[in-house]
């Protein structure tokens, strides 16, 4: 695919005009022999945020001697981006930056600016089946550190031929390789005994879990054959029954399976008798309820969030139930201050979960009715400067962590909500470790017990690398900062976060750094 | 992908609606059952571990039932739903052929002896060059005949292989990457190396491209591609009509192959490195009350120089009124509406409006979009045609209403009863041929907003009615090119049309066609 990226319009400044023109000069050698590299075009574009429409950009080719020359070029902050076949720019490791900056000011003669390019490594190999024929037609993919390196030479991605052979370049570096072959077929009927079939995305030499994929480590010039892949084909459903549809009632099934970063949705029937069953999937995280409407009611299931691994799920049991009617009483400080708020009971499952709101009449109380089975936080909403939910207590009992856990989703229940006063604050900034603004980081707040971070809240650090967390109960969290694109996955980054306590009132500041190795990444160093 | 290819139909419905299918009853029958064979087309031998579906064509949410052949090639579904169902197989490394095969499957029946047929794959293989000689890697090779068959980037060597073919002639393309640059300026007298999409053996434009044989079950090899220069050009303009405090401002463009889309601070913009031939260009904006303002899809045809100055007015959409009256004598039910017409209107890109006719044959249809519309008569009496389409007092050429700067004035839509035919048998030597795609456009020169199809039925047949008096051009397409014919406005390089054939109202003129070889 060409780079969209002639159409997004990056539009860039230009400060040249009407300034002295300064001059380039440099020189493009080869990382590992030092000797000049000749024919590279280098290129250099104009990055910045302005309004209007970007300057030209400047370009060059090397000379025998590796040698280049722009002159007279505007003054101004350039990226440099050099291109050669069989070459990429070999750039310091740490760096997720595609491209060098070089900044020219206004007469600057730069005489010996230099550029060094590494040999790319080739890696080949073949993917198969289970019966070793070859797979055609199946993407290849380099997982490795630098993913929008790799997509800035416009190599992230290989294929196979009809004989599933690939062969693809790569900068150094260790890689994951992995292949998926497009498949947008859905389900379907078998009565002859054989089964709809997936071939899952898959790494090298077979792992369908990138845990256990192998990797490759490839260094300059590095020409390494073999690396084949062998797909085999998994025999993954759902299925299960619907019980409790009121007689007259159709319900339906909702699935979301997650899928090759996106995520399908299938809306199926189940049989007269309940039973349902959805075929051909791939590993990974499923949510699914059942849901149907009677009498003008809605009757839902409890949410099922599972984990497809190797072996199909059946015999889920997925009960309708008219959900739990709530009578609840808001208890604040002031007491006049408890009317006209809204409660609103927020899914813990996001997915697929509905929220539910009820508002406080004078004395603070109030009703929800039909809460669909599930587990549930609250939310009161507006509250006065520095409020906060403070006890929540379902017939009684205090809810833990502040969870309402209606998952028996029938009948009545009584809620009793404390909201406090005071109200706790965290800040700080995110930084790398030479004390730079990490950029693309979030910061993640959870409390402590919520091991699966259900409660978690989450912050995109600013450009200066700031965050902060506001309207906090007092208690113990637990808080970390995760780059965007890194593989740390949160609950590798939430092992290594550290814990603070809250106190009413706190107004803490935390300096972070993005956790940047998770417990796999460590064991391989 | 959604977005970009806005489905374009301006449906002016009337009341007198189809009636909607009727259920099917429900009957406790035995079960049905299918039962059948996969063959190798080249060599006659039953096809082993082949995937069998049969699903109902248009029909999304309809089952899919599915089987694998057994080691005698043979498969077997049952119980299966009654329903009218297309068989079709499919194994690596094979390819269908011939007519696709539809089974009706009745409560109860049994339908036995459906022979599938695949035919060993075809193979393209070659490599890409750049300028200089130097293999290129990553760059997208694709076998067209109108639209693409098969695809695959080179690899580190430059190589590609092209599988999955069926045989036949193509044209092999390849498609390198821009690299994003816009517009660049050189000091050392060297050339800024600017690539655009070249056909084997280094052609720029489709017409140049050397047809590539390929032949069932055997590699064509050899195909060496060298990457054509192309000048570094562009595309620039404003965005007119903006209303104040635009922002927003968002913009698609399709060619015949691909959309991109992308947000840019407007008004003006300027679009390098674009791929040569036709495109269409659509721009919109949000004004200070959240209302979307958007233009036409702007066509161009992009060349070796600069296109300036292609300014974009955007507009709110708008109503569009007029009406619609027979010529001559009505059909019994006179009344338009009564006779359920359906004036159908679209462009050759996208977007869409509907809006209902009124009992004396005006209509309204509420929030358009600007466009080109061509107008086009459904659910009407077969041999009905739109004689004339006029705005306000001009006669609008090819049937079509020119909406891309506003709504301009009413439309009045003259309809006819007494529209030509042509009709005819598809044959190849071995007789007619079923399922084969008949287009059929104006003539000298090819006029694609005329442009119309059909299937051949079962007996080889295809028939072109309600078609308004004139020079036409009749040819045989592959079903798949639909798109890419619609968008490119040309023949198909494989097509052969026939001498052209002028018809005069109410005229019935037969036309066999013959498939080439």
């Amino acid at each position: 695919m060409r780079l969209p990226v002639a159409l997004l319009l990056l539009l860039l400044s230009f400060r040249g005009a009407g300034e002295e023109p300064a001059a380039l000069q440099g020189t493009v050698v080869n990382s590992v022999t030092g000797e000049p590299l000749d024919r590279v075009q280098v290129h250099l574009t104009v990055r910045a945020s302005d309004e209007g429409l970007p300057p030209p950009g400047y370009g060059a080719i090397t000379d025998d001697h590796g040698r280049f020359s722009i002159s007279p070029i505007p003054p101004g902050t350039y990226l440099v981006h050099p291109e050669r076949a069989g070459f990429y720019l070999a750039l310091p490791r740490d760096k997720s930056a595609t491209a060098p900056t070089l900044e020219l000011k206004a007469g600057q003669q730069m005489r010996d600016y230099r550029l060094e390019m590494a040999p790319r490594a080739v890696i080949s190999g073949r993917v198969i089946d289970e019966n070793g024929e070859p797979v055609g037609n199946a993407d290849v993919f380099a997982d490795g550190p630098g993913r929008a390196v790799l997509y800035f030479l416009g190599i992230w991605k290989s294929s196979t031929d009809d004989r599933g052979e690939y062969r693809m370049s790569l900068p150094a570096g260790q890689y994951r390789i992995r292949t998926e072959v497009p498949d947008y077929s859905g389900d379907e009927i078998r009565t002859d005994g054989t089964a709809p079939m997936t071939y899952p995305p898959t790494w090298h030499p077979n792992a369908i879990d990138a845990a256990r994929a192998a990797t490759v480590e490839l260094r300059p010039g590095s020409d390494i054959p073999g690396i084949d892949i062998q797909m085999r084909p998994l025999r993954l459903s759902i299925g299960g029954k619907v019980s409790g549809a009121p007689a007259g009632a159709t319900p339906t099934v909702s699935i979301q399976c997650l899928r090759r970063g996106g995520s399908v949705w299938n809306d199926i029937t189940p049989e007269p008798d309940g039973s349902f069953s959805l075929g051909r999937l791939e590993p990974g995280a499923c949510h699914l309820f059942a849901h149907a409407s009677s009498g003008g009611r809605e009757m839902r299931s409890a949410v099922v969030e599972l984990n497809l691994k190797d072996t199909p799920v059946s015999e889920l049991d997925l009960a309708l139930k008219p959900g739990t009617d709530i009578s609840g009483a808001l208890e604040m400080a002031d007491k006049e201050e408890a009317a006209n708020r809204a409660v609103r009971l927020e899914p813990l499952s996001r997915i697929m979960g509905r929220s539910y709101t009820g508002r406080t009449g004078r004395d603070g109380v109030f009703e929800i009715k039909g809460v669909a089975p599930g587990r549930y936080r609250v939310a009161v909403a507006p509250l006065p400067q520095g409020g906060y939910v403070k006890t929540v207590l379902l017939d009684g009992a205090a809810a833990a962590l502040g969870v309402l856990d209606l998952r028996a989703g029938a009948g009545t229940a009584q809620l009793k909500i404390a909201a406090g006063k005071g109200a706790a604050r965290v800040s700080g900034r995110v930084t790398d470790d030479a004390g730079r603004p990490a950029a693309l980081t979030m910061a993640f707040l959870a409390p402590e017990g919520d091991e699966k971070l259900e409660l978690e809240q989450n912050a995109q650090a600013a450009s200066d690398g700031t965050y902060s967390f506001a309207d906090l109960a007092p208690g113990k969290y637990r808080l970390f900062a995760r780059g965007v694109t890194t593989s740390v996955s949160k609950e590798e980054a939430l092992a290594q976060a550290e814990t603070i306590e809250l106190k009413e009132g706190d107004r803490i500041t935390k300096d972070l750094k993005p956790i940047a190795k998770g417990a796999g990444d460590g064991r391989k160093q | 992908m959604a977005g970009s290819n806005r489905r374009a139909v301006l449906l002016l419905l009337g009341m007198a609606a189809v009636a909607a299918a009727q259920a099917p009853a429900r009957e406790e029958a035995k079960p049905s059952r299918v039962e059948g064979v996969v063959m190798n087309a080249l060599t006659g031998e039953p096809l082993p571990q082949a995937h069998v579906t049969f699903d109902v064509p248009g029909n999304r949410k309809a089952k899919v039932f599915g089987a694998i052949t057994t080691a005698e090639g043979k498969f077997a579904i049952g119980p299966i739903d009654p329903g009218n169902y297309r068989a079709k197989a499919n194994r690596q490394g094979y390819v269908a052929s011939g007519a696709p095969v539809d089974v009706k499957v009745a409560p109860g029946d049994a339908v036995r002896d459906i022979e599938l047929k695949l035919a060993p794959h075809a193979v393209i293989a070659g490599r890409v060059v750049d300028g200089n000689g130097d293999p290129v890697e990553s760059v997208q090779v694709e076998a067209v005949r109108g639209g693409a068959r098969s695809e695959h980037r080179t690899n580190a060597r430059g190589e590609f292989r092209l599988g999955g073919l069926p045989a036949g002639q193509y044209l092999v393309r390849a498609l390198p990457g821009n690299g994003g640059r816009d517009q660049e300026l050189r000091t050392d007298g060297s050339q800024d190396e600017n690539y655009g999409v070249t056909y084997y053996p280094g052609a720029r434009s489709e017409q140049e491209g050397a047809v590539v044989e390929a032949r069932a079950g055997a590699e064509t090899g050899g195909i060496e591609i060298r990457l054509a220069r192309a000048p570094v050009v562009r595309l620039s303009g404003k965005v007119t009509n903006a209303p104040e405090g635009a922002r927003d401002y968002y913009m698609e463009r399709t060619d015949v192959r691909f959309a991109s889309t992308g947000q840019f601070n407007g008004p003006k913009f300027a679009l390098w490195r674009l791929p040569s031939g036709r495109s269409a260009l659509y721009v919109s904006c949000e004004d200070l009350n959240g209302r979307e303002w958007e233009s036409a899809l702007m066509e161009f045809d992009m060349g070796d120089a600069n296109i300036d100055n292609f300014d974009l007015p955007v507009m709110l959409p708008f109503d569009v009124s007029g009406r619609v009256d027979w010529d001559g004598q009505a059909p019994s039910s006179g009344d338009p509406l009564a006779a359920g017409l359906r004036l159908q209107a679209f462009t050759n890109w996208g977007h869409s409006a509907e809006g209902r006719m009124a009992e004396n044959g005006t209509f309204r249809i509420s929030k358009t979009s600007p466009g080109r519309y061509r107008v086009e008569l459904a659910g009407a009496p077969a041999d009905a045609y739109v004689k004339s389409v006029r705005q306000g007092a001009v006669e609008m050429a090819n049937r079509t209403v020119d909406l891309r700067y506003g709504p301009g004035e009413p439309i009045s839509v003259k309809v006819s009863t007494q529209g030509a035919q042509i009709a005819g048998v598809v044959r190849n030597e071995k007789g007619p041929v079923a399922g084969m795609s008949v287009g059929l456009v104006g003539d000298d020169p090819l006029e694609f907003d005329l442009f119309r199809s059909v299937e051949t039925g079962a007996d080889g047949g295809y028939s072109l009615r309600g078609l308004a008096p004139g020079k036409y051009r009749v040819f045989i397409f592959d079903t798949e090119d639909y798109d890419a014919l619609r968008k490119n406005r040309t023949l198909p390089f494989y097509a052969t049309p026939g001498e052209a054939i002028e018809v005069r109202e109410a005229e019935k003129i037969t036309r066999d066609l013959r498939l080439p070889r």
